[in-house]
């Protein structure tokens, strides 16, 4: 697959996740979620959480994007952004980089709109927290201009729609559109694509990779279909149990998996012989 | 013979003389009209099915390929009389079919043991009564079978993982001992892992007993290991269908081609 | 082996708040001994008059005497035999009827839902009290009829609920197996469904409970129920208003009882009400 050239060796560390720890503490006995985990993510570079349900991969995302809630949890280990400690840091400089410099896409795309607001407001919202001084008409050109960027057929009009009436490819490319807005450095990407159908799911491939040949933008792209992560990830990070199993180049992993468990996954793909 | 003649004039038989068939449908159209108020006025119609036609031979897997809302659900709650208004014909071999569906989790009563699930198709059987050493053997047999512990006969659905939710599913399907079910997305909400468990369990009952399956999926991998024919569907029609090999060597029509492009087995 | 019999008491510590739960069941253990023990012993019969009037806690009368002399401690028990006894019936009946009318409309749907639902607004519309006095005057008074009276007006409200949850439920793939298994309709709306709504039903019985104790009181306050010189709880606050502050206790007894059976219930409710929550 020659149109990904690895930038690994290029780009600077933006993000890096050291011995990372999550622990539940609701219920009686403590619970293991993470552990473990370590991670350079360079500049312009995708990388692929893989795992299957109870992996962690999740956990990790929502608590590099700061979303992890603050109780009934303990968390060691380091999270560093920006000469920050994302896991230890006030709130106030959380909420500083999230929406702006980290951005997160979730699975479910009819449930992380919200259903009265108009697409444009939703996705100009990280712009009226983040770039206060840009006047209403500079907001707006600037959503349509992303909207256009990720294949939204039409801006001006899906503009003043509600979320009902897109489909749920598009409320996705909406999703996308407001993750990407104010050009964040680290597009999180938790199973994007699960919920569409497959014609619809390469689509949205596709546009991860554009925004990240076009804006530079590093993604960590969190998903338990090996394909997927297979055709668009640079470098992939094999998770179960909450430990990282493998990690590599995607093409050296999956061509060539040295972990039991990873071996497994590959083998359970089906083979198609034609 | 008996034949439940519905609205719209579509007949429904079970129990018909089909030869080396399980199933004939033919010329199926169905229509979906929105809810009706009681007052106010009706909303216009849209159709689901258009002049569908498939067969299923004896022993035989089909799939069912498209994506949602292409009318692959539609056709499969024609075929095992969930959908009565339908117009055209649906010839079954046997009793309606079975069917196990997508979602484990979905598809268990979870307020009942796994135990009392199994044994609920024997005791609503029209077609004979089961004793309760009958039953007892029969469940223990088909436990065997789909590779359920028996330990967990006394649990309920939400102590079960995923893969063992779906053997239980597919127990009941089979307790009857039917030579038809419907399967649909039976593995599209398991991991990996589990998908190619589950896969297996499937082609060996259909090897064992000579199990017919109608199998509907979006992932044309899946319907690659298991199936002998495939039917692609869009938009309510079939548009293809064929051997899965040929079909997929040599995708006649521009959907087919995407479909088989989106799972990265095209270029 | 642990985990494989699931008992009322495992499936009530596996609830978010047993603790709420068990505060609730605690008070109205209660309350209900309060009433167990009344029914074969009371210091006094609850009409017998004395000449002992108006008097404050003593060793002879523990909560004192009304101004007919009769012993309120006794009085107490009796009156909270009839509020339970009114509210229990209240329940059995609106409960009762509720779940079997809201589990055929909500499974069926179609024109006669809407028939019976437009039946059960106009139910709702009505007031308890004006309902309870068109029963009471049309039959008479007694405590009787203001448990039907009730009872029948808490009937829409247990419709609604269970009928929302069969609207639910029935498109949910294990009723459409259960269907296609071949079970009748009554197999599969009272053996299949009705145990999946018993969560939502189970805190509705509770608040609906506080509700019925609350009326009971309330309209045998205006004197509407039992008639003297039986007494229920509200009936005994009413009567004792004047005496309030020569014998604080001819309030605050039965007072207490309406507290502690709605606090119990409402707790009870409260501990349950996440589980139903998280069932689906």
């Amino acid at each position: 697959m020659e149109h990904r050239e690895n930038p690994t060796q290029a780009g600077e560390v933006i993000l890096e996740v050291r011995d990372l720890h999550l622990e539940f503490h609701d219920h009686d006995r403590p619970e293991v979620a993470v552990e473990d985990f370590d991670l350079e993510l360079h500049r312009g570079e995708i990388v692929g959480i893989v795992g299957e349900s109870g992996s962690g991969k999740s956990m990790t995302a929502l608590a590099i994007a700061g979303l992890l809630s603050r109780h009934a949890l303990e968390r060691r280990g380091q999270i560093l952004f920006d000469g920050q400690d994302l896991l230890r840091c006030p709130r106030s400089t959380l909420r500083h980089y999230q929406g702006d410099e980290i951005s997160i896409v979730f699975q479910e795309p009819m449930t992380s709109l919200d259903p009265l607001q108009r697409i444009g407001r939703q996705v100009e919202e990280p712009l009226r927290i983040h770039r206060k001084e840009l006047s209403a008409q500079q907001r707006r050109e600037l959503a349509l201009r992303t909207m256009d960027a990720v294949g939204l057929p039409e801006p001006e009009k899906v503009y003043r729609m509600y979320p009902h009436e897109l489909s749920g490819g598009m409320r996705q490319r909406v999703m996308i559109a407001a993750a990407t807005i104010s050009r964040p450095q680290i597009l999180i990407a938790d199973e994007p694509t699960t919920a569409l159908d497959v014609t619809i799911q390469a689509q949205i491939i596709a546009l991860l990779r554009k925004i990240n040949e076009d804006d530079g933008t590093a993604i960590i792209f969190i998903s338990h279909d090996l394909s997927l992560v297979r055709q668009l990830c640079h470098r992939v990070v094999v998770m179960r149990k909450g430990l990282i199993v493998e990690t590599g180049p995607a093409e050296e992993v999956f061509g060539n998996p040295q972990a039991d468990y990873t071996k497994m996954l590959v083998d359970a793909i089906p083979k198609v012989v034609l | 013979m008996a034949r439940i003649s519905v609205p719209m004039g579509g007949i429904f038989e079970t129990e018909a003389s089909l030869g080396d068939r399980v199933l004939e449908a033919s010329g199926l159209d169905v229509f979906y009209r929105d809810r009706t108020k009681l007052l106010g006025r009706r909303n216009a119609l849209t159709q689901a099915l258009h002049d569908v036609s498939l067969t299923v031979g004896r022993g035989e897997i089909v799939g069912l390929c498209g994506e949602s809302g292409c009318g692959k659900t539609t056709l499969s709650k024609a075929i095992c009389g969930i959908i009565r208004d339908f117009d055209g014909q649906i010839r079954l071999a046997g009793e309606r079919p079975q069917m196990v569906f997508q979602d484990p989790f979905g598809s268990l009563n979870p307020s009942k043991r796994i135990g009392w699930l199994l044994e609920e198709p024997l005791r609503v059987d029209r077609a004979r009564s089961w004793t309760p050493q009958e039953r007892e053997r029969r469940i223990a047999e088909v436990v065997r079978q789909v590779e359920l512990d028996e330990t967990l006969l006394d649990r309920y659905p939400d102590e079960l993982s995923g893969g063992q939710r779906q053997r239980v599913a597919i127990a009941t399907a089979i307790m009857r001992n039917p030579t038809f079910i419907i399967a649909d997305e039976p593995v599209s909400a398991l991991d990996v892992t589990i998908q190619a468990q589950v896969l297996s369990l499937l082609r060996s009952l259909h090897e064992d007993m000579g199990l017919s399956m109608l199998f509907i999926s979006h992932d044309l991998r899946v319907v690659y290991q298991i199936c002998d024919r495939v039917l692609i569907m869009r938009q309510g029609r079939i548009l293809e269908e064929g051997d899965v090999a040929s079909v997929y060597r040599n995708p006649q029509h521009e959907y087919t081609k995407a479909l088989l492009t989106a799972a990265g087995l095209r270029a | 082996m642990a985990g494989t019999r699931r008992s009322l008491r495992q499936t009530i510590d596996r609830l978010p708040s047993p603790q709420v739960f068990w505060a609730g069941f605690a008070i109205m253990a209660a309350v209900v001994a309060l009433v167990l023990v009344g029914l074969v012993w009371m210091p006094y019969k609850p009409t017998a008059m004395s000449a002992d009037r108006l008097q404050g806690i003593s060793a002879a009368h523990w909560l004192g005497t009304d101004k007919m002399g009769r012993d309120i401690l006794s009085r107490v028990m009796y009156g909270s035999r009839v509020t339970l006894m009114v509210a229990l019936g209240t329940m059995a009946i609106g409960a009762g009827t509720g779940v079997l009318v809201g589990a055929v409309t909500g499974f069926y749907g179609g024109l006669l839902d809407e028939v019976v639902m437009r039946v059960m607004d106009g139910l709702f519309a009505f007031p308890n009290v004006l309902l309870a006095l068109v029963f009471v005057s049309l039959f008479g008074s007694s405590t009787m009829h203001v448990m039907w009276a009730l009872g029948i007006a808490f009937i829409p409200s247990f419709t609604r609920v269970v009928r929302s949850e069969y609207v639910r439920i029935k498109h949910l793939d294990y009723v459409k197996n259960a269907r296609l298994q071949g079970a009748s309709d009554a197999r599969v709306i009272f053996v299949h469904m009705l145990p999946n709504v018993r969560g939502v039903l189970l805190s509705n019985v509770m608040i609906g409970f506080n509700n019925a104790v609350l009326a009971e009181a309330g309209l045998s306050f205006l004197g509407i129920g039992s008639q003297p010189p039986y007494a229920s709880l509200g009936q005994m606050i009413s009567e004792a208003q004047e005496i309030f502050f020569r014998v604080p206790t001819a309030v605050l007894g039965p007072g207490i009882v309406i507290v502690a059976m709605v606090l119990g219930f409402s707790l009870m409710g409260e501990g349950i009400r996440p589980a139903t929550q998280s069932l689906d």
